[in-house]
């Protein structure tokens, strides 16, 4: 039985020296990131919810068991997004699911910055244009999509996509150019966007 | 019940890890410092190249990379700049290696304990193993009133006939298990007359 504990005005690295005295402080951590998590597993991902609660579950015991293996030098947020992160991609790999990138009408930030500095004229609002945008990034391979959700829609930056995807720097850079250069490359192809 | 993984095993199967990868670099050293020793040994001249231990150079660079991106942070550095500082420190290793000696010995005994290796790290072998033109490698076995009995580095044994004209150079001690390179004219199946000869290392320009 997990009994609810005083979480606040604890570090989350506090809370990881805690929970391995006493595990029920891991509770703590658990209910500070599952909304976050379970947002980000949903961003990327077509999986229903019940396989996402089970990405998480499997991810809270995997975090739990490596807790000694935590390295203090990177964001525990950081590492806790790579666990799920890869708990996501294992299961998408057993299920050949598909691994989408979910941008709804709010996240015009990723449509600019895929857009900006190209001849693409449009009008970002424009409904149409984005469903077109959405579909194109769709395509985009794996690696791509990965990239630009972390630097997207869950506003991490450089070094902690680097941290939860086991990349270095400047290959999460070179790969959110390629994805920019990939989608323009697909946008000119596509006249369904034009 | 659910715990977490003992701090003594992860510091374990780092320790492993990490061994590895020093193994595998001062390896890489090892490559080096024969590499140094064949090329040096064959006067700088590349005909004999030492494709042999550039592959094992290579291998144990990538084992080396795959041992290093297991670490913890081991993700951090470009492959690129990765690869620069293994090769750099196995290369390092390899003069140290070198400074000792230690390329020689290890050509030496792979060329005694191991048959093929001569033929894949082919270099004076194939120039002093000659017989039938008057080129000849091996090991004293015997040596008793002026006539050496010698294995030859493919393991034959021959006699070898010296008389007031062989010239035996300075290094040489003609002693029991001592490897020597020996010039002169192959008289029968099994016998040599040397007109010179040399130690098997030149390392001193004999």
């Amino acid at each position: 039985m997990i009994v609810k504990k005083d979480c606040e005005g604890k570090t989350d690295e506090e809370l990881v020296a805690l929970s391995l005295v006493d595990s029920s402080n891991f509770y703590c951590l658990m209910t500070r990131y599952e909304g976050r998590l379970t947002a980000y597993v949903h961003n990327l991902t077509y999986l229903p919810d019940e396989d996402i609660a089970d990405v998480l579950q499997n991810a809270f015991i995997k975090t739990y068991q490596h807790l000694n293996e935590y390295d203090s030098g990177l964001k525990f947020s950081s590492w806790i997004y790579r666990i799920v992160h890869n708990e996501a991609i294992n299961l998408l790999k057993k299920t050949r699911a598909k691994f989408k990138l979910a941008i709804d009408d709010q996240d015009e930030e990723i449509v600019e910055w895929l857009t900006d500095g190209s001849d693409i004229e449009k009008d970002i609002a424009d409904r149409n244009f984005k469903e077109c945008v959405k579909k194109m990034i769709d395509n985009l391979r794996l690696e791509y999509k990965e990239v630009l959700t972390l630097r997207f829609l869950e506003d991490k930056d450089y070094q902690e996509i680097s941290d939860i995807l086991q990349k270095p720097m400047g290959t999460v850079a070179t790969l959110l150019s390629r994805a920019k250069k990939q989608f323009k490359e697909a946008y000119e192809k596509n006249k369904e966007c034009q | 019940m659910i715990k977490p993984i003992p701090k003594w095993e992860l510091g374990l199967k780092n320790g492993v890890l990490w061994t590895g990868v020093v193994a595998t670099i001062l390896t890489g050293g090892i490559a080096v410092a024969v590499v140094l020793y064949m090329i040096e040994s064959n006067d700088w001249d590349l005909y004999y190249f030492p494709y042999f231990w550039v592959v094992i150079l290579l291998i144990l660079t990538i084992g080396t990379l795959i041992g290093y991106r297991k670490t913890k942070r081991g993700y951090r550095i470009e492959l690129a700049k990765l690869i620069v500082i293994i090769v750099g420190f196995s290369g390092l290793a390899g003069v140290a290696f070198a400074k000792t000696g230690m390329g020689e010995k290890i050509d030496s005994m792979m060329a005694k304990d191991i048959p093929a290796y001569r033929q894949l790290a082919p270099m004076k072998y194939q120039m002093w193993m000659r017989p039938e033109e008057g080129y000849l490698t091996g090991e004293i076995q015997k040596n008793e009133n002026n006539q050496l009995q010698i294995r030859d580095l493919e393991g034959k044994t021959w006699k070898i006939q010296l008389d007031e004209t062989t010239n035996v150079r300075g290094r040489v001690e003609l002693v029991e298990g001592e490897l020597i390179k020996i010039e002169g004219e192959k008289t029968k199946s099994n016998e040599f007359e040397a007109k010179d000869i040399r130690p098997w290392s030149n390392r001193f320009g004999n």
